[in-house]
């Protein structure tokens, strides 16, 4: 087998044979450590030997072996004692233990995502651990210098091991409110990828991807979750539009102007019915209601086919179950989409009063669409200007700045 | 002030609850089997060290009482029944053993009083003379002995010991829980609202201590008499304060005991200020063993 496929194979292998080996070792750096050498090993047996049939618990075995050597050769007191304890933990499990278990990744994932860990260190360390990124793919992703995004990781590592946080799945009782933590690691990964808040490139697909790779996963594990089955239905419906978000000089092109044929069908078509799952299971959460909302719009032939009262209603209950003013602010944007601008203007200055979200340009962008919609050109450009004032991203303030030309010329 | 009365208050109510129609004193006598700890620091033990050991023998009619095992001042005593009442030998590292006899009680407190014995002469010889043991909780007592020379009192001594934390599985982490709080909140309380407040770090420190978490906890005398020293090129200076201007304060701790960090929360999220204030959770670093 060539250098390349193994090292993709082992990129595949890597998270499940990892997650075991923390199981059985109770210890990250020395799983990262033993892992890196079992894969040492099998880049030199493999290709004269061939490839094991469970690749997974090969590398397993290999590297516990490794652990085992490492840890009879330490050499402190300390370490001594902790060698004794850790090799009767070892020589209890019998070799056929060294199946990595679907469980594994599943504590991986909320030891990872522990609320006791900073919301930036849980991602990395999931990044890392689950999709196998390496250091300098996830400094890249995150834009943030290496040795930062390193240290992050040495801190949340040893944070794991000396204040003792668990490697267990929570008991029922607190499954859903972790669950929740977890899920939103997992779509802030995506979003950071979709809109990524930092840096010129105006999306980063590979984050997507790997969002999507984790949601996933999630879903292999949590099958009835019905939030778990909500977020992989949004991921993949948002990240359907990847191809039509921007035209072929990288413009913003927003969802009415988009050529659906550029959406994705294999995703639409795995959204979609994800979206049903999760609306059927109990009240619909969080994820479900933003994929319902999606849907709308991936089942929609044309951008004058888009069913906007149910939009707006899906809006309303999501803003009555988790109030923030973002999703007030498109609850007021898909009201005059679907009622009449002046409708979703009405709700707008209401919400403008609150103060809740002064200094955000989409107010301003989305006060300054229902204007234009109803040809109050000057009062747009008005808008338009204030959301120039607060717009960060480079392709949204072209964006606006078309807008506020359109609007501006006379006619 | 408000946590360290807490504490107290709630150990008094601890040593006054349970005063009811319940088992027979032999029962309660089998009821400690297993290891006991020191609950506080004293002259023979330091809080937690292993105290006493408690097993049954004789087809379960008498219990085996193992006092400082392992040392030179290892000592034995044996209870059973005689008819109603209870009976004891004392295997004295003073070269005696003492026998007493208890009479039979529905109260949580057993008294042991003086009924001969073997290579004494209660007159003239230092010996035991006569005990007490308060069954506080199933996981608390209370002991002490009295000691007599020249046929008069001489000594008392007195052991609180709790049962030890079982082994949940790998060897426990301890954790520093550091309570912080607006020190006016507690005088903006009404006294009934303080009242409450008590009553909740009551049955908190009740709880903990029944679970077998509890190590240790006190309050704090208001910032206003806290004092900051440093030593600098081998000079100490002292500051008044710290005045820091954040509005919590350090109030108070608990130190306990917990499987793992999410143990630990929980029973942080507990602590009645936790609703007002906040509590930093630290884990304490194990002690690296001497060489």
């Amino acid at each position: 087998m060539p250098v390349p496929l193994l090292t993709s194979l082992f990129r595949e292998e890597r998270p499940r044979a990892l997650a075991t080996l923390v199981r059985l070792l109770r210890d990250f750096d020395l799983a990262e450590d033993v892992l890196q050498e079992a894969f040492a090993v099998a880049l030199e047996q493999w290709p004269r030997q061939g490839v094991p049939g469970n690749p997974a618990s090969w590398l397993i075995s290999t590297a516990r072996h490794k652990a085992i050597d490492r840890l009879r050769r330490a050499r402190s007191l300390a370490d001594k004692q902790a060698e004794i304890a850790a090799l009767s933990e070892l020589a209890s499990h019998p070799m056929v233990e060294d199946v990595p278990l679907p469980d594994d990744r599943l504590r991986l994932i909320f030891t990872c995502c522990h609320p006791a860990l900073a919301l930036e260190a849980q991602v990395a360390l999931t990044l890392k651990t689950l999709c196998g990124l390496s250091v300098e793919e996830i400094a890249r992703a995150f834009l943030v210098p290496e040795p930062t995004m390193a240290q992050r990781l040495v801190r949340a590592k040893a944070k794991i091991k000396g204040a003792r946080i668990p490697y267990q799945v929570p008991e029922l009782g607190e499954l859903a409110e972790r669950l929740h933590g977890v899920l939103r690691v997992v779509y802030l990964v995506f979003t950071e990828g979709y809109a990524p808040t930092t840096g010129e490139a105006p999306t980063r697909p590979e984050v997507c991807t790997e969002a999507i790779r984790l949601a996933r996963l999630l879903r292999t594990l949590l099958p009835n979750e019905p939030e778990v089955t909500g977020l992989l239905a949004l991921v993949l419906l948002q990240d359907s539009r990847r191809a039509a978000r921007f035209d072929a000089a990288g413009e913003l092109v927003t969802l009415e102007d988009q050529e659906r044929e550029l959406w994705d069908r294999e995703e639409i078509a795995e959204g979609l019915p994800l979206v049903e799952a999760a609306l059927r299971r109990g009240s619909a959460g969080f994820y479900a209601l933003q994929a319902a909302i999606a849907g709308c719009h991936a089942r929609a032939k044309g951008a004058d086919e888009v069913d906007w009262a149910e939009i707006a209603g899906l809006y309303a209950v999501l803003l009555a179950r988790h109030p923030s003013p973002v999703v007030a602010l498109n609850h007021a944007a898909a009201s005059g989409m679907a009622f009449g601008p002046e409708r979703g203007l009405a709700l707008l200055s209401a919400l403008e009063r609150t103060g809740e979200l002064a200094g955000y340009h989409l107010l301003a962008a989305a006060k300054a669409d229902l204007l234009r919609r109803l040809g109050r050109s000057g009062e747009a450009a008005a808008a338009y200007r204030d959301a120039l004032r607060e717009v960060r991203s480079p392709v949204e303030r072209r964006y606006l700045e078309r807008r506020l030309a359109e609007a501006s010329r006379p006619g | 002030m408000r946590m360290r009365s807490f504490l107290l208050w709630g150990g008094v109510l601890l040593a006054t609850t349970g005063a009811q129609a319940g088992p027979t004193a032999f029962q309660r006598f089998r009821g400690l089997e297993g290891t006991w700890v020191a609950a506080e620091d004293g002259p023979m033990a330091k809080k937690g060290d292993p105290v006493a050991r408690y097993h049954l023998t004789g087809g379960g009619t008498a219990v085996v009482e193992e006092l400082f095992a392992g040392t030179p001042h290892a000592m034995t005593t044996v209870y059973h029944r005689d008819g109603d009442d209870l009976v004891l030998t004392h295997y004295c590292m003073s070269g005696n053993q003492p026998r007493m006899r208890a009479k039979p009680t529905e109260g949580t407190t057993v008294s042991f009083a003086f009924d001969g014995g073997t290579n004494l002469d209660p007159a003239k010889d230092e010996h035991m003379h006569a005990a007490t043991f308060t069954f506080l909780s199933a996981d608390e007592i209370r002991t002490a002995w009295l000691e007599h020379a020249g046929g008069k009192p001489k000594t008392t001594v007195s052991m609180h010991l709790v049962r030890q934390k079982e082994d949940k599985g790998g060897s426990a982490m301890k954790y520093l829980l550091l309570i912080y709080q607006d020190e006016g909140s507690w005088t903006g309380l009404s006294e009934a609202e303080q009242g409450k407040l008590f009553e909740e770090y009551m049955t908190f420190s009740r709880d903990i201590k029944k679970k077998g978490n509890y190590l240790g906890g006190e309050a704090l005398q208001p910032i206003a008499t806290a004092t900051t020293v440093r030593v600098r090129n081998g000079k100490t200076m002292t500051t008044d304060g710290p005045f820091a201007e954040t509005r919590e304060q350090l109030g108070g701790y608990f130190l306990v005991e917990a499987k793992d960090l999410d143990e630990a929360i929980a029973i942080a999220a507990r602590i009645p200020d936790v609703r007002m204030g906040s509590i930093e959770v630290r884990p304490i670093m194990p002690t690296p063993p001497v060489d």
